[in-house]
């Protein structure tokens, strides 16, 4: 079978069989073979053509020419290059083998067709006048690109009078034709090897190595294919000084100016942008580098000159301005980049003219006094972080893991602005009377009173906790929920807080009453809630009128780079550019392409303004446990199920209470637990709830936050059936889970077991609490879910020693579920005053010692 | 006989020279069968890079390459590279057979670019 990689034929059509019409195509290259003769009528002209050492007559052959300059021949069935002549002239040979020229015709005929291929190649010539030459006139550079690999080297071309040699071509003398008098005459041209020798030694010299076409190029050619073009460009001097004679370079039917160029760029800051003036000098011309950002962001390196060659720009300047010219925006005669993204200007290498680097303002941050909690290492510098991008008017996203507490340093945030705010009020009045010294105005009581405004936006599961925590670190600030049916709809009102919470879906309901009012700080805690770009709560949480922004989230890029967008353009609008920008330039190469270099970039883009810090990462700084309580609120069916159902236990056991009765102690704690399973889902208790629980949402809510980052955790709960709706859950979520429950043989516990700790997909692990609280080693967990209160603490703190004991190198984070308003509260209260009344209510002791008082205080 | 057994039929890619004019020629592609001992055989279609995946063709870099130039060659896009601005387009063979010069910046612009194309060949080949 013959096999064509590349088939090539020659005039087929569908009626043909296209085996017969296919053509080789030869490697070699066809030469010309020219001779001359004079005879008293005029000139004799041949040609043949010349494969190697054959040659043979056109007429011998069927010869079509192809293409007519570069030619191509097709010779019988085979396809040729053909060198130095144009296809046409062999057009004349195909019939005949000689073509006699008329003395009248002689000169115009040599004029349009021989002389230029005759300067190129030997002749044989009878009957003319002889002229010999043999002195060098210089070495002529020409760039050759390959064509197919785009590398670039010199071919270097002995200059003779009459004629020109490629410096290792074998041949040492030309015989050729020239006119002279009228009359065509012979000269024949011989090397001078010696003095060529100098020439290539000057090469060598220069730097250049010969490539084994014999051409030289750069001993480096790197990854530029125009890097001998500027190599050129640097080295022009030295080249003309060592007497060469450089061709013009013509890239893409364009001549490059062959000047060196300099690129002078200066930066101003203004309050929240950078101005960036630049002007190169390339010979006679000066060009505003702004004309030059066109052609950068394009990738396209040939600016054109007023003289009609091209200015080509350096490899150098295209990769170390494309950021630059791509961010800043044309402003006038100058590019301006927004201050949240100085990034570029630092990696540019640009500095200020007298101001110093283009850095963020250092503050000197000390923690308020008035936060009524001692911060770890790692949170004080969070919150100096959050200060510090405050004080330079920048929002930040504050991205730690879970349980590593973005709400308390959000919260020394908050109150050094508070204070910040205050001082500010105080030097502005001290400014208003004249006074010079603004550094020492201290805020007084009523500049302190002013209040904050700040807005933080939130989930509504987490509203009750932020209040929770700022009323406990830090209970200075005055805060108002905006959410449910009686929030304020006066602006006026919502003006005297510090803080305002409401919920997404509150802050878009309520778009234009927020829209009036101008806050201090603007927070997202759980921000990847304004991922879609689309969404109405995105755009109407951009519109929000916020001096600075904070964006909490323990999970920033959920899905895909553009959460990170989205969440960017809120805290630092146009710091990645628009979206259809930033997905050509970052989604699309890193997503599709895993493009390294675009990582790098986007990484150096938001570095400044995302702050991550892994539980491993401040291992140092975190106790080997700690346990944090999370509130949260029944949903309003759960609610209304929970009163009637403590409404009726607490009229019973009130009315017939009979504490030594253990009948009745039993019925007690039948009617405590049954609040407490409503309190963690309704339909524990009643098959037939259809309706959502606040508190199990809650759960999942954390547990996906937790999952993303790779984490394992561990779910305690007293009730199986609790643990079965979460089976249920991370059935349909299709997420591998592990569960242990009394009811299961000890191989398949052991083998649950082993399954959690040994595969990393697994990553959660349901457990109820009374089977699985002691014994186990499960230190692959590196979070404890307890999702209810167990009366007694010990049993809990056994349950949380599953994940937290020897062999574990992690710190473990405990999260105890806590339904507000609820028996659960009660429990903990118990829990904390270390009461004895748990233990009397649901231990089978002989004499309960509890009163009226607290079957009343725990149903209250 | 419900079922043959025959094996599906292969195609390759074939590139062609045609004359298209006296003198005159252009490179074009198409979609060529191959007999039962393997020698191409018949044009099955034109062949461009939307097509030849349906013939489990691969599209290829120098395919990819080939059928640009040869998409560059075809007379709409030769007419709309040779036109005036604003000018009425006319048919390519204007070009062809009308004055001498324009014969000639005809062809130097049509050469450069079929010669890319047969550089290929000179080194695809084996």
């Amino acid at each position: 079978m013959v096999q064509y990689r590349l088939p090539l034929t020659w005039n087929v059509d569908r009626r043909v069989l296209v085996k017969d019409f296919i053509i080789r195509v030869a490697q070699e290259t066809l030469e010309p073979d020219l001779a001359f003769r004079r005879t008293r009528e005029g000139v004799q002209y041949r040609l043949r053509l010349r494969k190697g050492d054959l040659v043979w007559k056109v007429s011998s052959r069927d010869v079509i020419p192809v293409t007519n300059h570069p030619a191509w021949l097709l010779v019988d069935d085979t396809l040729f290059r053909a060198a130095h002549i144009n296809g046409n002239m062999v057009k004349p040979f195909r019939t005949r083998d000689v073509v006699s020229i008329p003395q009248a015709s002689v000169k115009t005929y040599f004029q349009k067709f021989i002389l230029k291929i005759a300067s190129q190649i030997d002749i044989d010539a009878e009957g003319f006048d002889i002229h010999y030459f043999d002195q060098l006139k210089t070495c002529r550079l020409e760039i050759n690109h390959h064509f197919f690999n785009s590398e670039a080297a010199f071919l270097a071309y002995m200059v003779y009078p009459k004629a020109e040699f490629h410096w290792n071509e074998r041949r040492t003398k030309r015989t050729t034709l020239e006119f002279s008098q009228e009359e065509v005459g012979i000269i024949q041209i011989r090397r001078d090897m010696d003095a060529e020798q100098v020439y290539l030694d000057r090469l060598k010299n220069l730097g250049l190595v010969e490539n084994a076409q014999g051409q030289f190029g750069l001993s480096e050619p790197g990854s530029d294919p125009l890097a001998l073009v500027h190599w050129v460009i640097r080295n022009r001097p030295l080249l003309e000084e060592g007497g060469f004679v450089l061709s013009p370079i013509q890239m893409e039917d364009k001549v490059v100016y062959l000047q060196q160029a300099t690129l002078n760029m200066q930066t101003e800051r203004a309050i929240d942008w950078f101005d960036i003036y630049g002007e190169v000098a390339i010979g006679e011309f000066t060009i505003p580098f702004l004309a030059l950002a066109k052609f950068i962001r394009e990738d396209n390196r040939f600016y054109p000159l007023p003289n009609g060659t091209y200015f080509l720009i350096p490899q150098e300047w295209m990769e170390k301005y494309k950021s630059l010219v791509q961010f800043a925006r044309k402003e006038g005669k100058h590019l301006r980049l927004n201050k949240s993204q100085f990034t570029l200007l630092s990696e540019l290498g640009l500095s200020e003219n007298e101001e110093g680097a283009p850095t963020l303002v250092e503050v000197d941050f000390k923690i308020s006094p008035l936060l009524k909690a001692t911060l770890r290492p790692y949170q004080t510098e969070g919150a100096r972080w959050l200060v510090q991008l405050y004080r330079n008017n920048l929002g930040g996203c504050l991205a730690d893991d879970m349980g590593l507490g973005k709400t308390v340093q959000t919260i020394a945030a908050l109150l050094y602005a508070k204070e910040h705010k205050a001082a500010v009020s105080a030097a502005e009045e001290l400014e208003t009377a004249n006074q010079l010294d603004l550094f020492s105005a201290k805020a007084g009581d009523e500049d302190f009173l002013q209040p904050l405004n700040a807005l933080i936006i939130l989930p509504a599961s987490l509203v009750f906790n932020w209040e929770a925590e700022i009323r406990k670190f830090a209970p200075s600030l005055t805060t108002y929920r905006h959410v449910g049916a009686k929030r304020y709809r006066d602006i006026r009102l919502l003006r005297r807080f510090d803080i305002i919470l409401t919920t997404y879906q509150t802050a878009l309901r309520d778009e234009e009453l927020l829209l009036q009012l101008e806050y201090e700080y603007i927070v997202l805690d759980e921000s990847q809630q304004i991922k879609n770009r689309d969404s109405k709560v995105y755009h109407a949480i951009n519109r929000l009128n916020g001096k600075h922004k904070i964006s909490l989230s323990g999970t920033p890029i959920e899905n895909s780079l553009s959460d990170l967008w989205a969440q960017m353009q809120f805290i630092n609008p146009d710091l990645l550019g628009n979206f259809s920008f930033f997905k050509k330039e970052f989604i699309t190469p890193i997503e599709k392409y895993q493009d390294e270099g675009k990582k790098y970039r986007l990484r150096a883009l938001v570095t400044p303004y995302l702050l991550r810090r892994t539980k491993e990462e401040v291992a140092k700084d975190l106790p080997p446990l700690s346990t944090q309580v999370f509130y949260s609120e029944m949903t309003p069916e759960q609610k209304k199920l929970y009163e009637r159902e403590k409404s009726a236990a607490r009229n019973y056991l009130l009315e017939n209470f009979d504490a030594n009765n253990p009948q009745y102690r039993i019925l007690v704690l039948r009617s405590l637990t049954k609040l407490r399973q409503i309190c963690n889902h309704p339909r524990i208790v009643n098959d037939q709830y259809q309706r959502e629980s606040g508190k199990f949402n809650d759960v999942l809510e954390h547990w996906d936050v937790i999952r993303k980052s790779n984490h394992k955790a561990l779910f305690f709960s007293s009730f199986v059936r609790y643990l079965e709706l979460f089976r249920e859950e991370f059935e349909a979520r299709r997420q591998p889970f592990s569960m242990l429950t009394g009811n299961m043989s000890p191989q398949e516990r052991q083998s649950n077991i082993q399954v959690f700790e040994d595969k990393p997909e697994v990553q959660s692990f349901l457990i109820s609490i009374k089977s699985g609280g002691v014994g186990l080693n499960l230190t692959a967990a590196d979070y404890v879910f307890i999702l209810d209160p167990w009366w007694n603490p010990t049993t809990e703190q056994q349950a949380i020693a599953r994940a937290h004991r020897i062999g574990q190198e992690k710190n473990v984070i405990a999260v105890k579920f806590i339904t507000k308003d609820s028996i659960e509260e009660k429990i903990l209260k118990l829990q904390e005053r270390k009461s004895k009344l748990a233990e009397d209510i649901i231990e089978n002791v002989r004499r309960a010692d509890f009163s009226i008082g607290d079957i009343e205080y725990l149903l209250e | 006989m419900l079922f043959t057994t025959e094996a599906a039929e292969t195609y390759e890619v074939v590139y062609n020279l045609q004359e298209v004019a006296e003198g005159f020629f252009l490179p074009s592609a198409y979609i060529v069968s191959r007999d039962k001992e393997g020698f191409l055989a018949h044009i099955r279609q034109k062949a461009v890079r939307e097509t030849i995946g349906h013939f489990q063709l691969e599209l290829d870099d120098v395919r990819g390459r080939l059928f640009d130039i040869i998409d560059q060659l075809q007379p709409k896009n030769l007419e709309k590279r040779l036109a005036r601005p604003n000018a009425r387009r006319k048919p390519w063979t204007n070009f062809w057979r009308t004055r001498k010069c324009k014969r000639s910046f005809f062809l130097s612009s049509t050469n450069a670019s079929t010669n890319s194309s047969l550089m290929w060949f000179n080194t695809a080949c084996p």
